[in-house]
């Protein structure tokens, strides 16, 4: 007999799985992030199907209570991600800055082409010639 | 006019100079510090750089005869100084020194901190160093002194202003900033010490006064300088421990 919960377990695992491949499919996560979520939604799916399997583990591990297993490892899944995430916004954030800073040098020098910025006031003061 | 004999300065001081002006709302005093550093350096080149200002600072500076490089969007002190550092690698400038844009620093000292550039990498205008006025409350000064000492022990010389924004940097330190220059607060003056350091670059100072800011205050509560020390503390354990890249310019001829 199915134990209680078991088709909720797995239409989550099942959903988990659809969204973690719809997620990769359409390019929003790649790389080693992307692996990631597929295979925990192929993990949530096994275990759905296979509740003996998860209670095989707990007991393998000795844990006491299963639930206590998978919350343990949900928690330490969503940290590595987050993890894995401010890594990737501190890169960008170096990237985004750099980019800010040429533009402003690459923005500065065009100017010099110009005698004046096309749309500052009138009477600017000259530009410090260049001495190369 | 104030400024001393161009030949004086042209044989102790590197011969092409980039003056970094960062700036960010200071469209009332940009104009007069670009024209004073004009009037003391009249070979050197001024590089505002705007840090995306809402004021017309970028016209004001434009228009005393500075080159503008205004930023997308802010990004703080070390922004618009790793902007300034990395135009001066990038077109070959032999020093680059800092003034701020709110008048802070008096010119009169350019002469001064680029003269130290001839056996330093890193000259800072201090505060404190000599007979100075420079008035900031007692829990501040205190946060200030405690600072530059731990900052000394760092970094194996005696400096007492750690915080000052007043620099001059030659071309190893020039190399090494313009790849390495922290955005966070405390990160431009003294995070980017201790990345001197690291990177093997000699830091010393001379004795500068400062006028008190013109707007704006620094916190000076007891409160405000724990937070101070201890945020500076932060970017020192920061500098010690992230990892910087020495740019092949910058590692030491033997």
């Amino acid at each position: 007999m199915r134990p209680d919960g078991y088709w909720l377990g797995l239409a989550g695992g099942v959903i988990v799985l659809v969204l973690s491949v719809e997620l990769v499919r359409r390019r929003y996560v790649r790389g080693r992030l992307a692996l990631a979520w597929v295979v925990l939604g192929v993990i949530a799916v096994v275990f759905s199907v296979l509740p003996s399997l998860l209670t095989w583990l707990t007991a393998a591990l000795h844990v006491q209570v299963p639930l206590n297993l998978v919350l343990f490892s949900g928690v330490l899944f969503l940290l590595v991600i987050s993890m894995q995430l401010a890594g990737e916004v501190g890169r960008l954030e170096a990237r985004t800055r750099r980019l800010a800073e040429e533009v402003a040098i690459l923005s500065s020098r065009l100017d010099d082409g110009h005698e004046a910025p096309p749309r500052a006031t009138s009477e600017p003061g000259s530009p410090p010639a260049e001495d190369d | 006019m104030h400024g001393p004999e161009p030949d004086l300065v042209g044989a102790a001081a590197p011969r092409r100079v980039l003056v970094v002006v960062p700036a960010l709302n200071e469209e009332a005093t940009v104009g007069s510090v670009v024209s004073a550093v004009r009037a003391t350096l009249p070979d050197a080149h001024v590089f505002v750089v705007d840090d995306h200002s809402a004021d017309g600072t970028s016209r004001a500076a434009a228009e005393s005869g500075a080159r503008v490089a205004r930023l997308p969007y802010t990004l703080g002190v070390g922004g618009a100084m790793r902007t300034g550092y990395r135009y001066a690698a990038r077109y070959g400038f032999d020093a680059v020194v800092q003034v701020d844009a709110d008048g802070q620093h008096d010119p009169e000292h350019l002469p001064e901190l680029l003269d130290g550039l001839a056996t330093s990498d890193i000259v800072i205008g201090a505060r404190f160093a000599g007979s100075d006025p420079y008035a900031v409350g007692s829990a501040r000064r205190f946060a200030m002194r405690l600072l530059a000492w731990v900052v000394s022990l760092v970094v194996g010389t005696r400096l007492t202003d750690v915080t000052s924004g007043y620099r001059a940097l030659g071309p190893r330190a020039i190399a090494v900033f313009a790849e390495n220059y922290p955005a966070e607060y405390l990160g431009d003056t003294v995070e980017a010490l201790v990345i001197a350091r690291r990177c093997g670059l000699a830091v010393t100072q001379v004795p500068v006064r400062m006028s008190a800011r013109e707007h704006g205050r620094p916190s000076q509560g007891v409160l405000g300088s724990v937070m101070y020390v201890s945020r500076a503390l932060v970017a020192i354990a920061l500098g010690l421990v992230r990892h910087w890249v020495v740019p092949a310019a910058a590692r030491r001829a033997s």
